[in-house]
Protein backbone atom coordinates (compact mmCIF):
# COMPACT_ATOMS: atom_id res chain seq x y z
CA UNK A 1 0.00 0.00 0.00
CA UNK A 2 1.13 3.30 -0.89
CA UNK A 3 0.31 6.95 -0.74
CA UNK A 4 -1.20 8.99 2.47
CA UNK A 5 -2.55 6.22 3.71
CA UNK A 6 0.29 3.58 3.85
CA UNK A 7 0.75 5.34 7.54
CA UNK A 8 -2.35 4.11 8.81
CA UNK A 9 -2.00 0.87 7.82
CA UNK A 10 1.90 -0.82 8.50
CA UNK A 11 0.89 -3.90 8.50
CA UNK A 12 -1.19 -5.80 6.12
CA UNK A 13 -2.40 -8.80 8.97
CA UNK A 14 -4.80 -9.12 12.11
CA UNK A 15 -6.13 -6.04 13.27
CA UNK A 16 -4.67 -3.65 11.13
CA UNK A 17 -5.53 -5.34 7.94
CA UNK A 18 -9.51 -5.41 8.73
CA UNK A 19 -9.64 -1.27 9.64
CA UNK A 20 -7.10 -0.81 6.21
CA UNK A 21 -10.45 -2.99 4.74
CA UNK A 22 -12.80 -0.78 6.10
CA UNK A 23 -11.46 1.88 5.61
CA UNK A 24 -10.42 1.37 1.81
CA UNK A 25 -14.83 0.26 1.56
CA UNK A 26 -15.51 3.76 3.16
CA UNK A 27 -13.94 6.53 1.47
CA UNK A 28 -15.27 6.08 -1.98
CA UNK A 29 -18.74 5.37 -0.17
CA UNK A 30 -18.07 9.08 1.78
CA UNK A 31 -17.10 10.68 -1.18
CA UNK A 32 -20.06 9.63 -2.75
CA UNK A 33 -22.03 11.27 -0.10
CA UNK A 34 -19.99 14.34 -0.68
CA UNK A 35 -20.35 14.58 -4.23
CA UNK A 36 -24.25 13.73 -3.91
CA UNK A 37 -23.91 16.88 -1.42
CA UNK A 38 -22.76 19.32 -3.91
CA UNK A 39 -24.79 22.46 -4.25
CA UNK A 40 -24.10 25.71 -5.82
CA UNK A 41 -24.07 27.85 -2.28
CA UNK A 42 -21.72 25.20 -0.68
CA UNK A 43 -18.48 26.61 -1.58
CA UNK A 44 -15.72 28.42 0.34
CA UNK A 45 -17.14 31.87 -0.57
CA UNK A 46 -20.13 31.45 1.00
CA UNK A 47 -19.12 29.92 3.93
CA UNK A 48 -16.56 33.03 4.00
CA UNK A 49 -19.82 35.10 3.53
CA UNK A 50 -21.56 33.47 6.47
CA UNK A 51 -19.05 33.10 8.84
CA UNK A 52 -18.39 37.06 9.18
CA UNK A 53 -21.95 37.85 9.42
CA UNK A 54 -21.78 34.90 12.03
CA UNK A 55 -18.70 36.04 13.69
CA UNK A 56 -20.37 39.70 13.68
CA UNK A 57 -23.50 39.23 15.77
CA UNK A 58 -21.53 36.98 17.79
CA UNK A 59 -19.25 39.39 19.13
CA UNK A 60 -22.22 41.78 19.39
CA UNK A 61 -24.27 39.03 21.63
CA UNK A 62 -21.17 37.92 23.48
CA UNK A 63 -20.14 41.80 24.42
CA UNK A 64 -24.02 42.70 25.50
CA UNK A 65 -24.19 39.40 27.51
CA UNK A 66 -21.42 39.77 29.15
CA UNK A 67 -22.55 43.40 30.07
CA UNK A 68 -25.98 41.68 31.28
CA UNK A 69 -23.88 39.95 33.32
CA UNK A 70 -21.71 42.33 34.93
CA UNK A 71 -24.79 44.05 35.86
CA UNK A 72 -25.95 41.45 37.80
CA UNK A 73 -22.19 40.52 39.35
CA UNK A 74 -20.17 43.71 39.81
CA UNK A 75 -16.24 43.78 39.75
CA UNK A 76 -16.05 46.07 43.04
CA UNK A 77 -13.67 47.89 40.98
CA UNK A 78 -15.40 48.28 38.18
CA UNK A 79 -18.00 51.43 37.76
CA UNK A 80 -20.80 50.73 35.54
CA UNK A 81 -22.55 53.43 33.64
CA UNK A 82 -25.97 54.91 35.35
CA UNK A 83 -26.62 57.13 31.35
CA UNK A 84 -27.89 57.08 29.03
CA UNK A 85 -30.63 55.90 31.27
CA UNK A 86 -32.07 53.12 28.39
CA UNK A 87 -28.39 51.55 27.90
CA UNK A 88 -29.75 48.23 29.43
CA UNK A 89 -32.29 48.46 27.43
CA UNK A 90 -30.84 48.97 24.47
CA UNK A 91 -28.07 46.62 24.85
CA UNK A 92 -30.42 43.64 26.30
CA UNK A 93 -32.98 44.13 23.23
CA UNK A 94 -29.89 44.28 20.91
CA UNK A 95 -28.84 40.90 22.17
CA UNK A 96 -32.00 39.08 22.23
CA UNK A 97 -33.03 40.28 18.40
CA UNK A 98 -29.22 39.82 17.22
CA UNK A 99 -29.24 36.25 18.85
CA UNK A 100 -32.63 35.91 17.22
CA UNK A 101 -31.49 36.35 13.50
CA UNK A 102 -28.61 34.56 14.08
CA UNK A 103 -30.72 31.67 13.85
CA UNK A 104 -31.58 31.45 10.31
CA UNK A 105 -27.66 32.34 9.40
CA UNK A 106 -26.11 29.91 11.72
CA UNK A 107 -28.38 26.81 10.21
CA UNK A 108 -27.65 28.77 6.85
CA UNK A 109 -23.64 28.44 7.72
CA UNK A 110 -23.79 24.55 9.05
CA UNK A 111 -26.33 24.12 5.28
CA UNK A 112 -23.03 25.42 3.62
CA UNK A 113 -20.21 23.24 5.37
CA UNK A 114 -22.72 19.75 5.74
CA UNK A 115 -20.50 17.95 3.64
CA UNK A 116 -16.75 18.77 5.07
CA UNK A 117 -18.55 16.22 7.98
CA UNK A 118 -17.94 13.25 5.46
CA UNK A 119 -14.28 13.41 4.93
CA UNK A 120 -12.78 9.75 5.01
CA UNK A 121 -10.69 9.15 6.62
CA UNK A 122 -12.24 11.17 9.89
CA UNK A 123 -8.40 13.04 10.47
CA UNK A 124 -4.70 12.16 10.07
CA UNK A 125 -2.86 13.54 12.38
CA UNK A 126 -3.04 15.02 16.17
CA UNK A 127 -3.69 18.48 14.58
CA UNK A 128 -6.70 17.67 12.76
CA UNK A 129 -8.60 15.88 15.30
CA UNK A 130 -7.90 18.48 17.59
CA UNK A 131 -9.49 21.19 14.57
CA UNK A 132 -12.39 18.70 14.35
CA UNK A 133 -13.28 18.78 17.78
CA UNK A 134 -13.08 22.07 18.01
CA UNK A 135 -15.40 22.61 15.38
CA UNK A 136 -17.79 19.81 17.30
CA UNK A 137 -17.65 22.35 20.04
CA UNK A 138 -18.44 25.11 18.43
CA UNK A 139 -21.02 23.44 16.00
CA UNK A 140 -22.65 21.64 19.17
CA UNK A 141 -22.47 25.36 21.56
CA UNK A 142 -23.46 27.72 18.73
CA UNK A 143 -26.62 25.79 18.24
CA UNK A 144 -27.32 25.05 22.12
CA UNK A 145 -26.62 28.77 23.01
CA UNK A 146 -29.28 30.04 20.25
CA UNK A 147 -31.77 27.42 21.70
CA UNK A 148 -31.24 27.96 25.35
CA UNK A 149 -31.58 31.98 24.48
CA UNK A 150 -34.63 31.02 22.66
CA UNK A 151 -36.17 29.14 25.38
CA UNK A 152 -35.54 31.36 28.17
CA UNK A 153 -37.26 34.40 26.00
CA UNK A 154 -40.22 32.15 26.59
CA UNK A 155 -39.61 31.08 29.98
CA UNK A 156 -39.26 26.99 29.24
CA UNK A 157 -36.72 25.85 30.86
CA UNK A 158 -36.59 22.03 29.83
CA UNK A 159 -33.16 21.46 30.79
CA UNK A 160 -31.83 20.55 34.27
CA UNK A 161 -29.39 22.99 34.98
CA UNK A 162 -29.11 26.58 35.37
CA UNK A 163 -29.72 29.11 32.83
CA UNK A 164 -27.87 31.44 33.54
CA UNK A 165 -24.91 29.86 35.06
CA UNK A 166 -24.90 27.62 32.04
CA UNK A 167 -25.40 30.70 29.27
CA UNK A 168 -23.36 32.72 30.59
CA UNK A 169 -19.82 29.76 30.59
CA UNK A 170 -21.04 28.34 27.38
CA UNK A 171 -20.88 31.70 25.17
CA UNK A 172 -16.84 31.73 26.25
CA UNK A 173 -16.57 28.23 24.82
CA UNK A 174 -18.66 29.75 22.08
CA UNK A 175 -16.37 32.23 21.38
CA UNK A 176 -13.14 30.47 22.31
CA UNK A 177 -14.38 27.87 19.46
CA UNK A 178 -15.20 30.58 17.34
CA UNK A 179 -11.82 31.91 17.78
CA UNK A 180 -10.09 29.14 16.60
CA UNK A 181 -11.91 28.30 14.18
CA UNK A 182 -10.74 31.56 12.43
CA UNK A 183 -7.38 30.85 13.22
CA UNK A 184 -7.40 27.50 11.45
CA UNK A 185 -9.12 28.72 8.56
CA UNK A 186 -7.58 32.47 7.99
CA UNK A 187 -5.63 31.67 4.81
CA UNK A 188 -9.27 30.47 3.50
CA UNK A 189 -11.18 33.50 5.25
CA UNK A 190 -8.51 35.52 2.94
CA UNK A 191 -8.33 33.96 0.23
CA UNK A 192 -12.05 34.22 0.03
CA UNK A 193 -12.78 37.49 1.25
CA UNK A 194 -13.43 39.56 -1.63
CA UNK A 195 -15.92 38.43 -4.13
CA UNK A 196 -14.49 36.92 -7.50
CA UNK A 197 -11.78 34.77 -5.90
CA UNK A 198 -14.08 31.90 -6.55
CA UNK A 199 -12.51 28.81 -8.06
CA UNK A 200 -15.49 27.07 -9.84
CA UNK A 201 -13.11 23.65 -8.99
CA UNK A 202 -12.59 24.40 -5.50
CA UNK A 203 -15.59 23.50 -4.11
CA UNK A 204 -15.91 21.79 0.08
CA UNK A 205 -18.18 18.89 -1.52
CA UNK A 206 -15.02 17.80 -3.42
CA UNK A 207 -13.04 18.46 -0.25
CA UNK A 208 -10.66 20.44 -2.89
CA UNK A 209 -10.45 23.74 -1.26
CA UNK A 210 -8.00 22.67 2.49
CA UNK A 211 -4.56 24.32 1.93
CA UNK B 1 -27.89 32.78 -9.27
CA UNK B 2 -28.04 29.46 -7.07
CA UNK B 3 -25.00 31.23 -4.45
CA UNK B 4 -26.57 34.66 -4.30
CA UNK B 5 -30.12 33.32 -4.28
CA UNK B 6 -29.13 31.23 -0.99
CA UNK B 7 -27.78 34.25 0.92
CA UNK B 8 -30.26 36.14 -0.24
CA UNK B 9 -33.02 33.28 1.38
CA UNK B 10 -30.57 33.62 4.37
CA UNK B 11 -31.13 37.06 4.43
CA UNK B 12 -34.52 37.46 4.08
CA UNK B 13 -35.17 35.06 6.41
CA UNK B 14 -33.32 36.69 9.48
CA UNK B 15 -34.48 39.60 8.46
CA UNK B 16 -37.93 38.19 8.54
CA UNK B 17 -37.90 36.86 12.18
CA UNK B 18 -36.42 40.06 13.56
CA UNK B 19 -38.76 41.50 12.09
CA UNK B 20 -41.80 39.61 13.92
CA UNK B 21 -40.04 39.44 17.01
CA UNK B 22 -37.80 42.05 17.78
CA UNK B 23 -41.08 44.51 18.68
CA UNK B 24 -41.32 43.58 22.30
CA UNK B 25 -37.80 45.52 22.84
CA UNK B 26 -37.52 48.19 20.10
CA UNK B 27 -40.60 51.12 19.48
CA UNK B 28 -39.37 50.97 15.35
CA UNK B 29 -40.58 47.42 15.30
CA UNK B 30 -43.65 47.43 17.93
CA UNK B 31 -46.10 47.40 14.83
CA UNK B 32 -44.92 43.97 13.11
CA UNK B 33 -45.07 42.17 16.24
CA UNK B 34 -46.60 38.87 15.95
CA UNK B 35 -44.20 36.81 17.66
CA UNK B 36 -42.60 37.83 20.70
CA UNK B 37 -43.55 36.69 23.65
CA UNK B 38 -44.11 39.98 25.20
CA UNK B 39 -45.39 42.95 23.41
CA UNK B 40 -44.54 46.86 24.78
CA UNK B 41 -47.36 48.34 26.76
CA UNK B 42 -49.06 45.14 27.57
CA UNK B 43 -50.01 44.33 31.02
CA UNK B 44 -51.33 46.30 34.25
CA UNK B 45 -50.66 50.16 33.99
CA UNK B 46 -49.50 49.84 30.17
CA UNK B 47 -46.20 47.79 32.06
CA UNK B 48 -45.24 44.04 31.50
CA UNK B 49 -44.53 41.91 34.95
CA UNK B 50 -41.79 39.40 35.00
CA UNK B 51 -43.20 37.98 38.25
CA UNK B 52 -46.62 38.52 39.75
CA UNK B 53 -47.52 38.63 43.31
CA UNK B 54 -48.91 35.54 43.56
CA UNK B 55 -45.87 33.97 42.06
CA UNK B 56 -43.43 35.81 44.51
CA UNK B 57 -45.59 34.45 47.51
CA UNK B 58 -45.72 38.10 48.84
CA UNK B 59 -49.77 39.08 48.44
CA UNK B 60 -50.29 39.10 51.81
CA UNK B 61 -47.53 40.68 53.07
CA UNK B 62 -47.56 43.69 50.54
CA UNK B 63 -51.12 44.76 51.26
CA UNK B 64 -50.46 44.31 54.96
CA UNK B 65 -51.64 47.40 56.89
CA UNK B 66 -48.44 47.15 58.92
CA UNK B 67 -46.39 47.28 56.19
CA UNK B 68 -43.22 50.17 56.71
CA UNK B 69 -39.79 50.44 54.89
CA UNK B 70 -36.89 49.41 57.20
CA UNK B 71 -33.80 51.92 56.50
CA UNK B 72 -30.52 50.94 58.27
CA UNK B 73 -28.03 53.23 58.83
CA UNK B 74 -25.16 53.91 60.93
CA UNK B 75 -26.85 56.57 62.42
CA UNK B 76 -29.50 53.82 63.81
CA UNK B 77 -32.80 51.91 62.18
CA UNK B 78 -36.07 54.19 61.22
CA UNK B 79 -39.27 52.39 59.82
CA UNK B 80 -41.25 54.43 57.52
CA UNK B 81 -44.86 53.74 56.39
CA UNK B 82 -45.88 54.59 53.00
CA UNK B 83 -48.21 57.44 54.04
CA UNK B 84 -45.67 58.12 55.52
CA UNK B 85 -43.33 58.26 52.47
CA UNK B 86 -45.81 59.84 50.16
CA UNK B 87 -45.52 62.67 52.39
CA UNK B 88 -41.83 63.19 51.90
CA UNK B 89 -40.42 65.28 49.08
CA UNK B 90 -41.31 63.44 45.65
CA UNK B 91 -39.12 63.38 42.27
CA UNK B 92 -40.27 61.41 39.65
CA UNK B 93 -38.05 59.96 36.89
CA UNK B 94 -38.90 58.13 33.05
CA UNK B 95 -37.11 54.86 33.10
CA UNK B 96 -37.45 51.85 31.31
CA UNK B 97 -38.00 48.32 33.06
CA UNK B 98 -35.54 46.31 30.66
CA UNK B 99 -35.43 42.16 31.16
CA UNK B 100 -32.99 39.96 30.44
CA UNK B 101 -35.46 38.25 28.26
CA UNK B 102 -34.78 41.56 25.95
CA UNK B 103 -38.20 43.18 25.85
CA UNK B 104 -38.63 46.93 27.80
CA UNK B 105 -40.86 49.62 28.51
CA UNK B 106 -40.16 52.65 29.58
CA UNK B 107 -42.36 54.26 32.35
CA UNK B 108 -43.13 57.31 34.32
CA UNK B 109 -42.42 56.95 37.87
CA UNK B 110 -42.54 58.55 41.24
CA UNK B 111 -41.61 58.33 44.65
CA UNK B 112 -38.75 59.41 47.03
CA UNK B 113 -34.97 59.71 46.21
CA UNK B 114 -33.08 56.57 47.45
CA UNK B 115 -30.57 58.90 48.45
CA UNK B 116 -32.61 61.06 50.66
CA UNK B 117 -33.32 57.83 52.37
CA UNK B 118 -30.13 56.93 53.03
CA UNK B 119 -28.85 60.10 53.92
CA UNK B 120 -31.70 60.25 56.74
CA UNK B 121 -30.14 56.76 58.09
CA UNK B 122 -26.47 58.49 58.01
CA UNK B 123 -25.39 55.93 55.30
CA UNK B 124 -21.95 56.88 53.81
CA UNK B 125 -22.18 57.71 49.99
CA UNK B 126 -19.41 55.40 48.68
CA UNK B 127 -21.27 52.26 50.25
CA UNK B 128 -22.46 49.44 48.18
CA UNK B 129 -26.34 49.29 49.56
CA UNK B 130 -27.99 45.92 49.96
CA UNK B 131 -32.19 46.10 49.06
CA UNK B 132 -34.21 43.04 50.37
CA UNK B 133 -37.85 42.51 48.75
CA UNK B 134 -40.81 40.91 51.05
CA UNK B 135 -40.70 38.06 48.55
CA UNK B 136 -39.27 35.10 50.91
CA UNK B 137 -37.31 32.73 48.28
CA UNK B 138 -35.91 33.12 45.16
CA UNK B 139 -32.47 34.31 43.64
CA UNK B 140 -33.75 37.87 43.18
CA UNK B 141 -35.10 38.34 46.69
CA UNK B 142 -32.54 40.24 47.63
CA UNK B 143 -29.97 42.62 45.18
CA UNK B 144 -27.33 45.23 45.76
CA UNK B 145 -26.53 48.16 44.24
CA UNK B 146 -23.58 50.00 43.60
CA UNK B 147 -23.11 53.74 44.89
CA UNK B 148 -23.20 55.10 41.94
CA UNK B 149 -26.69 54.26 41.22
CA UNK B 150 -27.49 54.66 44.79
CA UNK B 151 -26.33 57.88 44.92
CA UNK B 152 -28.03 58.61 41.38
CA UNK B 153 -30.75 61.45 41.63
CA UNK B 154 -33.16 59.51 39.21
CA UNK B 155 -32.82 56.28 41.70
CA UNK B 156 -36.07 56.16 42.93
CA UNK B 157 -38.14 54.03 45.85
CA UNK B 158 -41.22 54.02 43.91
CA UNK B 159 -44.72 54.65 44.91
CA UNK B 160 -46.39 55.62 41.42
CA UNK B 161 -46.26 54.57 38.20
CA UNK B 162 -47.96 56.42 34.91
CA UNK B 163 -49.98 58.47 37.45
CA UNK B 164 -51.73 55.77 39.33
CA UNK B 165 -50.39 54.34 42.90
CA UNK B 166 -48.09 50.63 42.50
CA UNK B 167 -50.14 47.68 40.61
CA UNK B 168 -49.45 44.84 43.00
CA UNK B 169 -47.69 42.89 40.52
CA UNK B 170 -45.75 45.73 39.85
CA UNK B 171 -43.97 46.25 43.84
CA UNK B 172 -46.65 47.76 45.90
CA UNK B 173 -46.20 49.59 48.14
CA UNK B 174 -42.70 50.06 46.53
CA UNK B 175 -39.97 49.16 44.52
CA UNK B 176 -36.64 50.30 43.88
CA UNK B 177 -35.87 51.96 40.19
CA UNK B 178 -32.61 52.74 38.82
CA UNK B 179 -31.54 54.13 35.56
CA UNK B 180 -29.68 51.19 33.62
CA UNK B 181 -30.31 48.38 35.46
CA UNK B 182 -31.57 45.07 34.35
CA UNK B 183 -35.66 44.70 35.81
CA UNK B 184 -34.52 41.55 37.95
CA UNK B 185 -32.47 44.40 39.96
CA UNK B 186 -35.45 46.62 40.05
CA UNK B 187 -36.50 45.12 43.61
CA UNK B 188 -40.07 45.24 44.10
CA UNK B 189 -42.12 44.62 47.43
CA UNK B 190 -39.18 46.49 49.10
CA UNK B 191 -38.76 45.18 52.68
CA UNK B 192 -35.24 46.78 53.39
CA UNK B 193 -32.74 49.05 52.80
CA UNK B 194 -29.06 49.36 54.15
CA UNK B 195 -25.76 49.32 53.73
CA UNK B 196 -24.06 45.54 52.33
CA UNK B 197 -22.33 44.44 54.20
CA UNK C 1 -0.08 34.87 8.36
CA UNK C 2 1.37 31.85 10.27
CA UNK C 3 2.22 34.06 13.85
CA UNK C 4 -1.40 35.25 13.27
CA UNK C 5 -2.92 31.94 13.54
CA UNK C 6 -0.88 30.76 16.41
CA UNK C 7 -1.79 33.86 17.95
CA UNK C 8 -5.43 33.06 17.41
CA UNK C 9 -5.69 29.15 18.25
CA UNK C 10 -3.55 30.50 21.20
CA UNK C 11 -6.22 33.04 21.85
CA UNK C 12 -9.12 30.96 21.20
CA UNK C 13 -7.88 27.81 23.00
CA UNK C 14 -7.13 30.59 26.32
CA UNK C 15 -11.20 31.57 25.68
CA UNK C 16 -12.21 28.05 25.76
CA UNK C 17 -10.18 27.59 29.17
CA UNK C 18 -12.10 30.47 30.43
CA UNK C 19 -15.43 29.31 29.67
CA UNK C 20 -14.99 25.52 30.96
CA UNK C 21 -13.39 27.57 34.24
CA UNK C 22 -16.60 28.69 34.56
CA UNK C 23 -18.65 25.41 33.62
CA UNK C 24 -16.68 23.62 35.96
CA UNK C 25 -16.94 26.25 38.92
CA UNK C 26 -20.70 27.15 38.54
CA UNK C 27 -22.23 23.29 37.82
CA UNK C 28 -22.01 20.33 39.54
CA UNK C 29 -20.38 17.24 38.06
CA UNK C 30 -23.76 15.68 37.43
CA UNK C 31 -25.22 18.77 36.08
CA UNK C 32 -22.16 19.30 33.90
CA UNK C 33 -22.82 15.78 32.28
CA UNK C 34 -26.38 16.66 31.30
CA UNK C 35 -25.19 19.79 29.41
CA UNK C 36 -22.69 17.89 27.27
CA UNK C 37 -25.61 15.57 26.81
CA UNK C 38 -27.68 18.69 25.53
CA UNK C 39 -24.90 19.69 23.39
CA UNK C 40 -24.19 16.36 21.85
CA UNK C 41 -28.36 16.04 20.91
CA UNK C 42 -27.85 19.19 18.97
CA UNK C 43 -25.70 18.00 16.99
CA UNK C 44 -26.73 14.90 16.41
CA UNK C 45 -30.13 16.19 15.72
CA UNK C 46 -28.97 18.80 13.35
CA UNK C 47 -26.25 16.86 11.72
CA UNK C 48 -28.62 13.47 12.05
CA UNK C 49 -32.30 14.64 11.25
CA UNK C 50 -32.79 18.05 10.32
CA UNK C 51 -30.42 18.63 7.16
CA UNK C 52 -30.56 15.12 5.83
CA UNK C 53 -34.13 15.45 5.67
CA UNK C 54 -34.70 18.97 4.38
CA UNK C 55 -31.17 17.29 1.86
CA UNK C 56 -33.50 14.61 0.27
CA UNK C 57 -36.68 17.14 0.57
CA UNK C 58 -34.83 19.33 -1.78
CA UNK C 59 -33.38 16.44 -4.11
CA UNK C 60 -36.92 16.10 -4.86
CA UNK C 61 -37.76 19.43 -5.54
CA UNK C 62 -35.05 20.11 -7.81
CA UNK C 63 -36.02 16.94 -9.59
CA UNK C 64 -39.43 17.99 -10.10
CA UNK C 65 -38.18 21.52 -11.38
CA UNK C 66 -35.38 20.19 -13.63
CA UNK C 67 -38.00 22.04 -16.34
CA UNK C 68 -38.53 25.20 -14.88
CA UNK C 69 -37.14 28.63 -15.63
CA UNK C 70 -33.35 28.77 -13.46
CA UNK C 71 -35.21 31.29 -11.12
CA UNK C 72 -37.82 29.61 -9.66
CA UNK C 73 -35.59 26.73 -7.85
CA UNK C 74 -34.16 29.83 -5.73
CA UNK C 75 -37.76 31.41 -5.43
CA UNK C 76 -39.09 28.72 -3.88
CA UNK C 77 -36.16 27.36 -1.71
CA UNK C 78 -36.40 31.25 -0.36
CA UNK C 79 -39.42 31.41 0.56
CA UNK C 80 -39.13 27.70 2.35
CA UNK C 81 -36.39 29.56 4.14
CA UNK C 82 -38.55 32.02 5.30
CA UNK C 83 -41.46 30.42 6.42
CA UNK C 84 -39.02 27.54 8.04
CA UNK C 85 -37.21 29.88 9.96
CA UNK C 86 -40.38 31.18 11.32
CA UNK C 87 -42.30 27.93 12.30
CA UNK C 88 -38.90 27.07 13.71
CA UNK C 89 -39.14 29.81 16.11
CA UNK C 90 -43.07 29.70 16.81
CA UNK C 91 -43.39 26.10 17.15
CA UNK C 92 -41.61 25.51 20.56
CA UNK C 93 -43.55 29.24 21.46
CA UNK C 94 -46.83 27.24 20.88
CA UNK C 95 -45.57 24.99 22.98
CA UNK C 96 -44.28 27.38 25.68
CA UNK C 97 -47.86 29.42 25.74
CA UNK C 98 -49.34 25.47 25.64
CA UNK C 99 -47.69 24.71 28.68
CA UNK C 100 -49.00 27.66 30.94
CA UNK C 101 -47.55 30.50 32.46
CA UNK C 102 -49.07 32.10 35.95
CA UNK C 103 -48.10 35.00 34.63
CA UNK C 104 -50.52 36.77 32.24
CA UNK C 105 -48.17 39.14 30.38
CA UNK C 106 -45.87 37.07 28.45
CA UNK C 107 -47.40 34.20 25.80
CA UNK C 108 -50.40 35.66 25.26
CA UNK C 109 -50.53 36.21 21.15
CA UNK C 110 -52.71 33.96 18.94
CA UNK C 111 -49.25 32.96 17.71
CA UNK C 112 -50.95 29.30 15.74
CA UNK C 113 -53.53 31.88 13.71
CA UNK C 114 -50.44 34.52 12.96
CA UNK C 115 -48.31 31.81 11.64
CA UNK C 116 -51.12 29.50 9.89
CA UNK C 117 -51.19 33.27 7.67
CA UNK C 118 -47.72 34.40 8.08
CA UNK C 119 -46.96 30.89 6.05
CA UNK C 120 -49.98 31.10 3.35
CA UNK C 121 -48.73 34.87 3.02
CA UNK C 122 -45.47 33.37 1.35
CA UNK C 123 -46.80 30.09 -0.03
CA UNK C 124 -48.72 33.33 -2.08
CA UNK C 125 -45.95 35.58 -2.83
CA UNK C 126 -43.69 32.56 -3.79
CA UNK C 127 -46.43 30.76 -5.99
CA UNK C 128 -47.62 34.01 -7.68
CA UNK C 129 -44.13 34.74 -8.53
CA UNK C 130 -43.16 31.36 -9.58
CA UNK C 131 -46.70 31.67 -12.34
CA UNK C 132 -44.94 35.45 -13.40
CA UNK C 133 -41.43 33.53 -14.08
CA UNK C 134 -42.67 31.05 -16.09
CA UNK C 135 -44.96 33.23 -17.73
CA UNK C 136 -42.01 35.31 -18.62
CA UNK C 137 -39.88 32.88 -19.82
CA UNK C 138 -42.40 30.82 -21.93
CA UNK C 139 -43.16 34.34 -23.49
CA UNK C 140 -39.40 34.45 -24.28
CA UNK C 141 -39.03 31.35 -25.59
CA UNK C 142 -42.18 31.78 -28.12
CA UNK C 143 -40.36 35.04 -29.22
CA UNK C 144 -37.44 33.66 -30.02
CA UNK C 145 -39.02 30.50 -32.06
CA UNK C 146 -40.57 33.64 -33.83
CA UNK C 147 -37.35 34.89 -34.81
CA UNK C 148 -35.79 32.16 -36.37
Amino acid sequence: MTGPDAAWAPHTDGMSGVVERMSDALAPRFAAVRRALGAPERTPRTAVVLGRVLGAGLVICFGTGVYSHLLQHPLGWLPLPTRPVDLYAWTQGLHVAVGTALLPVLLGKLWVVYPRLFTWPPARSVAQIAERASIAVLVASALLQVLMGTLNTFQWYPWPFSFTATHFALSWVLVGAMVVHIGVKLPVIAQYWRRGAETPAATPAAGGEEP
Amino acid sequence: MGRRGFLVGIGASAAALVAVTAGQSFDLLAPLNLFAPRVKGAGPQALPVNRTARQAGVTAAAQSETWALELIGPSGTVSITRPELERMPQASARLPIACVEGWSTTAEWEGVRLRDLLDRVGVPPDRTIRLESLQAHGPYRATTMPPEYARDPLTLVALRVNGEPLDLDHGYPARIIAPGRPGVLQTKWLARIGPDR
Amino acid sequence: MRAARGALVALGVATLGVGVFFLTTSLTPARLVWVGVWLAACVILHDGVLVPLLSLLRARIRRLGRTWPPAVLPVIESGFAVAATIILFVVPELWAQHRGNPNPTILQGAYADRLVVVVAVIAVVVTVTVRILVRRSRADGERGQARR
